[in-house]
């Protein structure tokens, strides 16, 4: 029998046990608006102790926008985005973005 | 390192839970039915569309379609309700299951109660036995091939809005005729073109999750710039689905 951690639902089923995958949320990130720089960092805690992951969350992406996407990347506990374009004077140059970082 | 509780995955060692952290629980679920696309101004051509009533702008809401594909549009306010919407490829009136999510932290729990609870420093709760907490099957993207998950259990995907919307041009119209190719042609002229206008989404066949491409603008348009430019520009952007989490729904 594993050792660990296990939750039964009410009806005796498992609900969750060592094998379990958890999506843990590290934080979100809001990028994005006219004039925001191109690039930029932020360290999270956290962000080193599983396979860490990214969804856009939302986007509030006008449909012509699309090519202007952030490029996200991590290291260690470092999350990193970067914006194709250096000119982001422009509020669709750089698109308003919630990221969801978590690990799992 | 954070106080609290923490474990470990017994299958990879992996990191399972850390209070230091945040989960997310799920908060609602239901069904709806699929409506005509223009009730929530979904592209063009889309088939249908799925809308998904959310009570609080944090919510986060987990969608499957059983043998047909769904993206997400976009999240939008229709007569004073929130909704995230959807795309899908499915004909009016398919019922489409969802799963809204919300942070734990924001979950009300009664001070007592069965069960384990953990909170994190703060005083929020990070995890609660008795509340259904997101549990991860995989993570899926837009070029990967279809990701056959553990049988006998329940499937839905969260996704970015817009995912894969991309525009490549079909076919060149000058002047309303059909043309092979743009080319400098001398003059000016009026360019049109026919849109290869698609979203990306994911289908569920069993517990079979795999990518669709959803129809959205497949029209025919100006060609950007001036309607009366000499030679029509090339065409084409995408952002990719990236990430789509893929999450195991079963019992909820």
């Amino acid at each position: 029998m594993p050792s660990g951690f296990q939750t039964l639902r009410d009806d005796g089923s498992v609900h969750l046990d060592t094998t379990t995958i958890v999506f843990n949320i590290v934080g979100f990130i809001d990028l994005g608006g006219a004039g925001s720089a191109q690039n930029g960092s932020r360290a999270l805690y956290g962000l080193d102790l599983g396979d860490p992951f990214y969804v856009a969350i939302n986007t509030g992406f006008a449909v012509t926008n699309q090519n202007y996407y952030p490029r996200v990347t991590f290291a260690g506990d470092v999350v990193s985005w970067s914006f194709p374009t250096s000119d982001g004077s422009q509020a669709f140059q750089r698109p308003n973005v919630r990221l969801l970082i978590g690990i799992r | 390192m954070g106080t609290g509780f923490q474990s470990f995955r017994e299958s990879d060692g992996k990191l399972q839970f850390d209070s230091s952290l945040m989960t997310l629980t799920c908060i609602g679920t239901g069904k709806v039915n699929t409506q005509a696309r223009t009730v929530a101004g979904v592209g063009n051509t889309t088939p249908s569309a799925a809308l998904v009533p959310v009570s609080s702008a944090t919510a986060i809401v987990a969608a499957r379609g059983d043998g047909f594909g769904i993206s997400r549009f976009g999240v939008r306010s229709i007569n004073g309700t929130l909704y995230w919407v959807f795309a899908t490829d499915a004909p009016i009136g398919t019922s489409v299951s969802y799963w809204v999510f919300d942070m734990t932290a924001n979950v009300a729990v009664p001070e007592h109660g069965f069960g384990t609870q953990a909170f994190r420093e703060d005083g929020s709760l990070y995890f609660y036995s008795e509340l259904p907490i997101m549990i991860g099957a995989g993570i899926i993207n837009e070029a990967d091939a279809p990701i056959g998950l553990p049988g006998g259990r329940t499937y839905a995907a969260i996704m970015q809005d817009l995912a894969g919307h991309n525009q490549s041009t079909d076919a060149l119209y000058r002047d309303g005729q059909p043309v092979r190719d743009g080319g400098d042609v001398g003059g000016r002229h009026v360019w049109s073109r026919k849109i290869d206008g698609k979203l990306t989404g994911v289908r569920f066949d069993g517990s079979r999750a795999s990518i669709v491409s959803i129809s959205f603008d497949d029209v025919i348009g100006q060609t950007p710039g001036p309607a009366d430019q000499p030679d029509p520009p090339t065409v084409y952007w995408s952002a990719p689905l990236t990430n789509a989490l893929l999450i195991d729904v079963t019992g909820i």
